[in-house]
């Protein structure tokens, strides 16, 4: 019963105040995080990190953090080789980044481009996409990495693999509804009845209009896939030695938690307040963007 | 209802056919399991015969059919780790401890979950509700292997509560179960939370509440009972979470199941291990999942009475 | 005392007792953007076994109403502010929860618009009229709760009833579904029903036999009715008062026969003219140019004089005051300012 469609009349304040105001309402505190573990350090790795990321000493293992009484130019205590611990995180982010960012690039192409597919033509197309992101997304995705680091061993390039392999069909599920929504709309009948191919509309119509959907569902996976490549890394299928990714940090910090606690605890610090920022952010602009965006 | 049922078991065959040759593939792109076993130095004759013995010398399709059946009379080979001992074997000697921390880590998600999840919904954007909230996006963040390693330094390590790590008495079971059980939590509650708005939301509990019902009735009978269709459907995925929970879990606190086992297997290249432990993984979520669904039909009268 | 129901067979509604009072009941709803003032200084009565129906478009402030004097009004955007609700002479707004309860489904009970959506669709009718039976019937033992329920669906015209109480809602037709909620409201034999625009989500031809069904029961039971609908075809046949609502304030008020005859009030006069001959549904009123006035504004004068053919400028000005006894009965009244001559 009753029309709630409350749009009071009011007069609103100037435009440009506005803007500053709705500068005030982002979310400045998964924002910074994101900026300061993970972005900035990417960077300017090479201006930021005091000591070499690769070279240890055997003199300084199993150093405590400088805050703890430990050698001052050790800000976080070394490593079981002698290595600094901060130097080691402030690289690692730029690996976490670039894992990231590539395996959500590609999983992302391949699947948005699939979706759109399947959604727009229907029939064939749509039973062997829907059928295969069915599969993938059943099987979970680290018993996927393992047999495929099993099989072929693991490197840079098959953690990005195994994260596109991953990624492609959640993108693809969530694109191929979208796509089934906006193929019925107007403006795409409009189109067709001027004639454009199959092509332009596609990416001139209906793209456009999944953007907001995927920008959310990128922000919401990189806090995953950060995490998924630190558990590969873990356990030793995904960044191999000696690089410092900081899921291997954590594995290799696991046998001195007695002794040298800060091994594992730093890098894992970085992981969650990287992922907790990213997750804090994925809501926000989902809440924005679309509120009616289901969880997937 | 008959018709939906057959509908998803020939998903889950096809799913299981699919997984099979995803792990044959593979295990074929491994290396020729000749070159792996063989000493470098070995005769012409003697590759052959192991060849033979293998049925490497046939065709790939023979191959993938010879594989096939092998798997359903459950012979997944020797553990190349062990020699002499089965593969199939040594994973179901140890998936009774995986499942034993998988039950642990649910009966926590749930004790959880479904009071938390039912107290935010009520009170919605009160400081409960936001504790709540705010929980949920921690558990969802927290990854699995670090904060087991946190855990065992607390209270292992510095507080002596628990023990550190292994399998024994309940104790050991605690910190195990927490960790993977946390991730469950987040995603239960989320969907508790949603499923008691929407039906808290609905007329049938205006139409309670006009009865007279009392609101503590209305809640945990009437709204829940609804409520929990949903996240019912969250079982299938929640299983296959404890599965790859479990995977790094063990890992951690060095617990004898079948996640230690494959983690191991991959490190050592033991491959018939790993495919072993692979299927049977699939299986079991593939199986949960179409019990899911069963399930949910059971349980919401409008699809079990189609 | 005269037995209501055999006074009103004979005509004479008046001389039975007001069971409830509705004084100024003021609900307002707290949007994100603005305070609605959906139920705005609202005054009825309901006397023993007569029926009373309230008229208005979506949005008028209907359901609220019915929901506020149930202390049910929607939270937490809802808040009741100003005015009583004397039930029996007992205010409802100053009682605390657990009265409320006990009032609910007891005393007052409501039927709600749409049957598919207000029977709990895990529970078998059966189990949900038992509760219903469980709450209001304390003195019927646990043993007889079965037979009760048999009867109880009996009572409301469903064949085969020892078959039923086994059955889902989404078994029922709506017809049907209907007669169970109607069945759950008066099992507690209960002094006023307020029926939410019932049969607005039934077919035609069953919304006639509902409509009977309530007047049966009406008759039977003598309980009062609130009758909350848009339609005045339905108010001319099931009401033998009417008050006409809109934006939140009854316009006008009074005797069936009076309104129909002598409709005072602009809206209501283009209420009646839009009374279809033919069998037809109506949700909205074609016959007036123009809409209600948005929730949330802020409205000088008259809420009704946008569109109304025969505002002037005091119209627009100042919100016109309650003038009683037009057309000669001092029981029919009218928020219009056409009618100060006549007063």
């Amino acid at each position: 019963m009753g029309d709630a469609g409350v749009k009071a009349v009011a007069a609103g304040p100037a435009k440009s105040v506005r803007f500053w105001r709705s500068l005030r309402e982002l979310p400045w505190v998964p924002i910074v995080i994101i900026l300061v573990v993970l972005v900035i350090p990417a960077i300017f790795a090479e201006s930021l990190a005091p000591h070499n990321p690769y070279a240890g000493s055997l003199r300084s293992r199993l150093k405590p953090p400088a805050f703890m009484g430990g050698p001052s130019e050790f800000l976080l205590g070394t490593d079981h080789q002698g290595r600094d611990m901060f130097s080691r995180i402030i690289f690692g982010s730029r690996i976490a980044i670039a894992v990231a960012g590539a395996g959500i690039l590609i999983g992302g192409t391949i699947g948005t481009t699939l979706g759109l597919l399947a959604g727009y033509f229907r029939g064939v197309v749509d039973t062997v996409v829907t059928r295969l992101v069915d599969l993938t997304l059943s099987i979970p995705a680290i018993l996927v990495a393992l047999v495929v680091a099993a099989a072929i061993g693991a490197s840079f390039t098959s953690v990005i693999a195994i994260i596109a392999l991953v990624l492609w069909a959640v993108y693809a599920r969530q694109v191929r509804a979208e796509t089934l929504k906006w193929a019925q709309s107007d403006f795409v009948a409009r189109a067709r009845v001027a004639g454009a191919s199959h092509a332009r509309i596609i990416f001139r119509h209906i793209l456009p209009n999944v953007t907001n959907t995927l920008i959310v569902l990128s922000t919401l996976q990189v806090g995953f896939v950060i995490v998924f490549e630190g558990s590969l890394s873990f356990l030793g299928v995904g960044i191999p030695r000696p690089n410092p990714a900081w899921g291997l940090m954590v594995s290799d910090g696991r046998i001195h938690v007695v002794s040298a606690w800060w091994i594992a605890f730093f890098p894992g610090l970085a992981i969650m307040l990287t992922v907790l920022s990213f997750n804090m952010l994925g809501d926000w602009l989902r809440d924005r963007l679309d509120p009616r965006l289901t969880q997937v | 209802m008959l018709q939906f049922l057959i509908k998803r078991l020939g998903q889950t065959v096809f799913t299981l056919f699919a997984v099979t040759l995803i792990v044959f593939a593979l295990g074929r792109l491994s290396g020729d399991p000749a070159t792996v076993l063989m000493p470098v130095e070995a005769r012409q004759e003697d590759r052959a015969r192991i060849m033979a013995q293998w049925g490497l010398d046939q065709p790939v399709h023979i191959q993938y059919l010879r594989y096939m059946g092998n798997i359903l009379r459950g012979q997944f080979g020797e553990s190349l780790q062990w020699p002499g001992r089965d593969a199939l074997e040594l994973v179901l000697l140890r998936i009774g401890n995986t499942v034993e921390l998988g039950l642990a880590a649910l009966l926590f998600a749930l004790a959880l979950a479904v009071p938390i999840g039912v107290m935010s919904a009520v009170h919605k954007n009160s400081a409960i509700d936001r504790v709540g909230k705010f929980i949920a996006l921690l558990g969802q963040s927290l990854p699995h292997f670090w904060i087991g390693i946190v855990f065992i330094w607390v209270f292992a390590v510095n507080l002596r509560w628990l023990p550190t790590s292994g399998r024994g008495t309940w104790q050991h079971l605690i910190m195990p179960a927490i960790v993977i059980g946390w991730f469950q939590v987040a995603a239960m509650m989320r969907l508790i939370r949603s499923a008691m708005l929407d039906a808290l939301d609905s007329e049938y509990i205006k139409l309670a509440r006009l009865k007279g019902v009392s609101e503590r009735v209305v809640i945990w009978k009437h709204a829940l009972r609804n409520a929990s269709i949903v996240p019912l459907t969250y079982f299938g995925i929640m299983i296959a979470y404890l599965v790859v929970g479990s995977i790094t879990t063990e890992v951690v606190f060095s617990w004898p199941g079948v996640g230690l086992l494959v983690v191991n297997a991959v490190t050592a290249r033991d491959f018939p291990v790993v495919q072993a432990v692979t299927i049977v993984f699939a299986v079991v979520i593939v199986l949960a999942n179409l019990i899911v669904d069963v399930l949910y039909g059971v349980l919401d009268p409008r699809i079990r009475l189609e | 005392m005269p037995d209501p129901v055999t006074e009103r067979r004979n005509g004479n509604p008046e001389s039975a007792e007001v069971i409830l009072d509705v004084r100024n009941l003021t609900t307002h709803l707290h949007t994100k953007r603005a305070v609605v003032k959906a139920v705005d200084g609202v005054s009825f009565f309901l006397r023993r076994g007569e029926t009373l129906g309230i008229v208005g478009e979506s949005g008028s402030g209907k359901s609220i109403t019915a929901l506020s004097i149930l202390r049910l009004e929607p939270k937490p955007a809802g808040r009741i502010v100003a005015g009583e609700v004397l039930f029996h002479g007992e205010d409802l707004l100053l009682k605390s929860p657990a009265e409320m309860r006990r009032i609910r489904g007891r005393k007052i009970s409501m039927i709600l618009q749409d049957p598919q959506t207000s029977l709990n669709p895990v529970f078998t009718i059966g189990d949900q009229l038992t509760e219903a039976f469980a709450i209001a019937r304390r003195d019927i033992p646990r043993a007889e709760l079965p037979r009760a329920v048999v009867d109880g669906l009996r009572r409301v015209n469903i064949a085969d009833p020892e078959r039923r109480v086994t059955a889902f809602p989404h078994q029922l037709s709506g017809g049907m579904k209907q007669r169970v909620v109607g069945a759950i409201a008066i099992s507690g034999e209960p002094d006023v029903v307020i029926a939410d625009e019932p049969t607005t989500s039934l077919d035609l031809t069953i919304q006639a036999q509902y409509l009977r069904l309530l007047k049966q029961l009406q008759e039977r039971t003598g309980v009062g009715i609130i009758f909350i609908t848009h339609d005045f075809g339905i108010v001319a046949k099931m009401c033998d008062r009417v008050a006409v609502m809109y934006a939140g304030k009854i316009v006008e008020h009074g005797p069936v026969r009076a309104i129909f005859n002598h409709p005072s009030h602009p809206y209501t006069q283009a209420l009646i003219a839009s009374v279809p001959k033919i069998e037809e549904r109506v949700e909205r009123l074609y016959a007036i140019a123009g809409q209600p006035p948005k929730p949330g504004s802020v409205i000088q004068g008259c809420r009704f004089a946008a569109r109304c053919t025969f505002a002037d400028d005091r119209c627009r000005r100042d919100a016109p005051p309650t003038f009683a006894g037009t057309s000669g009965q001092p029981e029919h009244t009218a928020d219009c300012w056409r009618l100060e001559e006549q007063a």
